[in-house]
């Protein structure tokens, strides 16, 4: 639309260790350009970047490239580069220090794959851009890219339905998946870095796996598109070395029993950046006075024992058009549920010709993208089949834990990312489909619809080779070959996520989700900015927001905007970010208070989001941003 | 865009628009037949259909043209341009001069399509008779055998297939039926997908809408549930904005907010499809502007030769891709005039 870059920047600084993102304007209806960002930078740097855009290079810039910018972010481990992605597919590096030049550029293609090409400017002296990604085909819109926790990976989701990982300083192109259908809108990784988490116009949230290079799962129960994505990194619970050592070693009792405790820190103070061991034991006990309550507990030690191979579990928002948030879990016995190779690898065995299914179609997938990507696949299963880990998978592993560097958590992922259960897991995963089933009451969220045990493996093979067949037949840049793959299974080859929570929180739809220690914020369209309270965090939000505290975030919404609003931010941030600031260390948490962020009660998210716990109370500020929301409008509509 | 046909090429570069029609007869309503031309027309399956049958007709046709003196003006500025086309032109409007839509007043662009459907598959089924009567007139090339289904339902007819479980004795009955279109309901912030989500959603029957069970011989409570067996070529799904409301004692617009995407793969589809991997395009979309059933105008947009096209009447306006957001309807629930999707057209992306 409508020419402009940088105009309308949106950016959120958060003095938060870690990434947050806050999106609060519009993704489509509005005719918003930016889109804010997180930089983990410090707020004047935000500043600079957004005037750098903004003021002084605007002209220059827009001889780079008309068309909306739609996200930005800095390279991490970067002092000034970073990046800007645009609707008409292009992804731009700049130096924050360079010059833009005068004229338009001069691109020399640097290094080009399937689906991509990346060019440098054709000049004599370095001038900006320093590199251009063309991602997908012609005038596909980059919705939003992320960079893995460890910042050596980049994910790119576009409105051609891609998601594409590339390891950011080769230019390589690790993995690729496709949408069931339309556009992927949001993209995340998970705080580990091993998944990667996309939402798109085909109301799914959409998990892939990093290291298997393929969708593990996917999540129903947004009614309409999804547009924030957002892992909740202090609900997502990690395990102990113990249990490594319980995962590789079989079943041992105490060892489960032990992570019985550890893995059910329902609690958001289960933070696994900092934590002391009494801490760790309170938690525990916790847990087992709320056992009632919650209805893991509930559900019996045997069965914790039994899937003791399901050591972690993550916790994952997303929001979308519809008004929804919803909440998910993601567990590692669900991720390791060998979907496609249950029926498949039987298969392939079987046949022989159709060797490109199962624990290896990945690989089939991997072989569309290149070779680097097939030995990358060759390399997982390998390493997977024989129980090893290869250096470059322990490399990988040893990235995706930089952000929580302890060295429990590789050692824990180079056993948890054993892709062949053992047959006890897997008698795990079975028994624990039973009693889910028996009891009724214990949701474990995933399903997979339509598999019958008989006819399952012939229809696959029958799938499998017209497959084969319509491969051949089908032009090479075809998604449709990708049905079926790794890449983009079928629904009812891939488990199917239900929500912990679905709930309508708003009356337009929601454009961001950041989640915070204490609380998460979620942002509408129509302007309202909402905080939510976690559990057992309320009354201490309250009493926070008379503390003074620090200005944590700064929206810069353009130069001409950003006074007009000022105010308003002003107003916003400091209630909002006093409750950050102003929070103490874990307050007790009763059982009786475990609301939205708990662990799931059984059976249907709206008693578990009992109107005690979500009312409007509990909204601890409500801002209507009426000044923003008109700045955002004219914003768009010049 | 040209096709060849019996070893001519044929440039389509008519006159975009069928509002001449309003020329000859002024109807009260052109607005739907002309975005139903339209969309019909851009789609190019039916495009290459309709003029691949109108060209094997051709002679016949002419002989035994009942054009009125203004359309044979018509007739005659076209036919410089392409004959074939022209009959294309004939056959909307022999359709529109048919005694069926004389009757026809305010009409719903959905019920017309469903006649247009209908009366073009009459109007093959008609020829094809007269082609079987005088065979000698077709040059040697022999007729499709009778019970041919044609090529509108080639295109359009998918089947669906509703099963129903007597809760009584748990037999599941099912029971296969052809549709030219989906109706879906309409919910506030949902997308396509998930309207025909709850189209496929598993209703009880009860009270006095019992099912009769065979094997029980008698009325029991049952459970129903309609999914897509065969998926047509060209999905055609109509948005139920027109809602009959109690309160008002009339049918007032619901102009919720529905997403639609421009690629499109179906949930609800039964295990034993036949193609349930389709993957349909968005081609067209024909909308409803304004505040009700009864007043208002349609216009529709239509996807031709990798550009979106908007047709308002006489004018046909190039619009950018991202402006079919516009049309996905409002937020609020204030009744206010608004441009809504009403029908959607997805074509499936293996038959091109």
């Amino acid at each position: 639309m409508k020419e402009r870059i940088g105009e309308s920047f949106v950016g959120v600084n958060c003095g938060h260790p870690r990434q947050a993102t806050m999106r609060p304007q519009a993704r489509s209806g509005q005719q918003l350009s930016g889109r804010t960002n997180s930089l983990d930078r410090s707020r004047g740097r935000l500043l600079q970047t957004g005037q750098w855009l903004c003021d002084n290079r605007r002209v220059q810039a827009r001889l780079i490239d008309k068309t909306k910018v739609t996200c930005i972010k800095w390279v991490p481990g970067s002092a000034n580069l970073f990046l800007v992605s645009h609707s008409s597919g292009q992804l731009y590096l700049y130096n924050e220090e360079l010059p833009c030049g005068t004229t338009p550029p001069h691109y020399q293609p640097f290094k080009h794959g399937d689906g991509f090409a990346i060019h440098t400017c054709k000049t004599k002296s370095t001038r900006n851009p320093l590199y251009r990604w063309v991602i997908g085909s012609e005038g596909c819109c980059i919705n939003e890219f992320a960079f893995s926790p460890c910042g050596t990976h980049l994910a790119i989701v576009s409105q051609d339905g891609f998601l594409r990982v590339f390891h950011y300083d080769t230019m390589d192109l690790l993995g690729a998946a496709r949408s069931y259908f339309g556009g992927f809108l949001c993209v995340c990784w998970s705080p580990d870095g091993r998944y990667v988490v996309v939402g798109g116009e085909d109301d799914l949230v959409t998990v892939w796996s990093f290291h298997e290079r393929r969708v593990v799962a996917r999540g129903q129960g947004h009614r309409s598109w999804v547009s924030v994505v957002a892992f909740d990194p202090y609900t997502t619970s990690y395990s102990e070395p113990d249990n490594a050592v319980d995962f590789s070693g079989g079943s041992d009792d105490e060892g489960s029993i032990l992570q019985l405790h550890r893995n059910h820190s329902t609690n958001p103070i289960h933070n696994s950046s900092v934590r002391s061991d009494s801490k760790e034991r309170i938690s525990g006990n916790r847990n087992s006075v709320s056992g009632g309550a919650s209805n893991r507990n509930s559900f019996g030690s045997d069965f914790n024992k039994m899937n003791s191979a399901a050591a972690t579990c993550y916790r994952l928002g997303s929001v979308g058009q519809d008004t929804q948030l919803c909440l998910w879990d993601i567990t590692e016995d669900l991720l390791k549920q060998p979907v496609t190779c249950k029926s498949r690898t039987t298969s392939c065995v079987g046949s022989g010709g159709l060797g490109t299914l199962g624990v290896n179609g990945s690989a089939t997938s991997g072989s569309f993208y290149g070779n680097t990507v097939m030995s990358g696949c060759n390399n997982v299963s390998a390493s997977s089949q024989n129980n090893t880990v290869t250096s470059k998978f322990k490399d990988q592993l040893m990235d995706g834990t930089t952000t929580f560097a302890t060295d429990n958590h590789i050692l824990n992922n180079s056993t948890v990312s054993t892709m062949v259960p053992s047959l006890t897991q897997r008698l795990a995963g079975l028994g624990f489909g039973e009693k889910k089933d028996a009891s009724g009451a214990h949701k474990r969220n995933f399903s997979l619809p339509s598999r019958s045990g008989s006819s399952g493996p012939d229809k696959n093979i029958t799938s499998g080779s017209c497959r084969s067949s319509g491969v051949h037949r089908l032009s090479p840049d075809d998604p449709m070959r990708l049905i079926g793959t790794g890449a983009c299974p079928r629904f009812d080859e891939c488990p199917v996520l239900e929500p912990l929570v679905c709930k309508k929180i708003a009356h337009e739809r929601l454009t961001a989700l950041v989640f915070r220690e204490d609380c998460f914020v979620t942002a509408c369209q129509d302007g309202y900015v909402y905080t939510w309270a976690r559990p057992g965090r309320m009354e201490e939000g309250m009493a926070a927001i008379n503390c003074p505290g620090v200005l944590r975030e700064v929206y810069v919404v353009s130069s001409f905007a950003l006074a007009s609003f000022l105010f308003l931010l002003g107003l916003f941030l400091v209630v909002t970010l006093q409750l950050c600031v102003g929070r103490n260390p874990a307050p007790p948490l009763h059982p009786s208070s475990n609301g939205i962020l708990s662990r799931r009660k059984p059976e249907l998210p709206h008693s578990f989001m009992a109107p005690s716990v979500l009312e409007k109370e509990n909204i601890l500020q409500e801002i209507r941003h009426g000044m923003l929301n008109v700045e955002l409008r004219d914003l768009g509509g010049s | 865009m040209s096709f060849t046909i019996m070893g001519i090429e044929y440039e389509l570069t008519i006159p975009r628009n069928f509002a001449v029609f309003s020329k000859f007869k002024c109807f009260v309503n052109i607005g739907e037949c002309n975005c139903l031309f339209q969309v019909l027309y851009d789609c190019k399956i039916i495009a290459e259909k309709l003029v691949s049958y109108c060209g094997k007709n051709r002679p016949n046709k002419y002989a035994t043209s009942t054009c009125t003196n203004d359309l044979y003006h018509c007739v005659a500025f076209c036919e410089s341009v392409c004959n074939t086309v022209l009959c294309v032109i004939k056959i909307f409007y022999q359709i529109l001069l048919s005694e069926e839509f004389d009757n026809y007043m305010q009409q719903d662009a959905h019920e017309f399509l469903n006649f247009l459907i209908n009366h073009i598959n009459e109007i093959i089924l008609a020829e094809r008779h007269q082609n079987t009567c005088k065979p000698k007139q077709n040059n040697g090339d022999s007729p499709a055998p009778q019970p041919e289904p044609t090529w509108v339902h080639e295109i359009f007819q998918g089947i669906l297939t509703s099963e129903t479980r007597c809760l009584n004795c748990e037999t599941v009955s099912s029971k296969d039926e052809d549709f030219f279109d989906l109706q879906v309901d309409v919910d506030q912030n949902t997308s396509i997908t998930h309207c025909l989500r709850c189209f496929s959603n598993t209703e009880t029957l009860c009270g006095d809408n019992k099912f009769k069970c065979d094997n029980c011989c008698s009325y029991q409570e049952a459970q129903k549930r309609m999914r897509v067996k065969k998926l047509p070529m060209i999905l055609a799904l109509h948005l139920k904005r027109f809602k009959y409301m109690e309160q008002y004692n009339r049918h007032i617009k619901v102009s919720h907010r529905v997403v639609f995407p421009l690629e499109l793969r179906l949930f609800n589809t039964s295990d034993d499809a036949v193609n349930p991997d389709r993957m349909y395009d968005l081609v067209a979309v024909v909308i409803h502007c304004g505040s009700g059933p009864n007043r208002g105008h349609y216009i529709s947009i239509v996807k031709s030769h990798g550009f979106w096209l908007l047709f308002d009447d006489d004018m046909v306006d190039k619009i950018d891709a991202s402006t079919i957001e516009d049309f996905y309807g409002l937020t609020s629930d204030i009744q206010k005039s608004s441009e809504t999707g009403y029908i959607l057209f997805y074509q499936s992306r293996d038959c091109t």
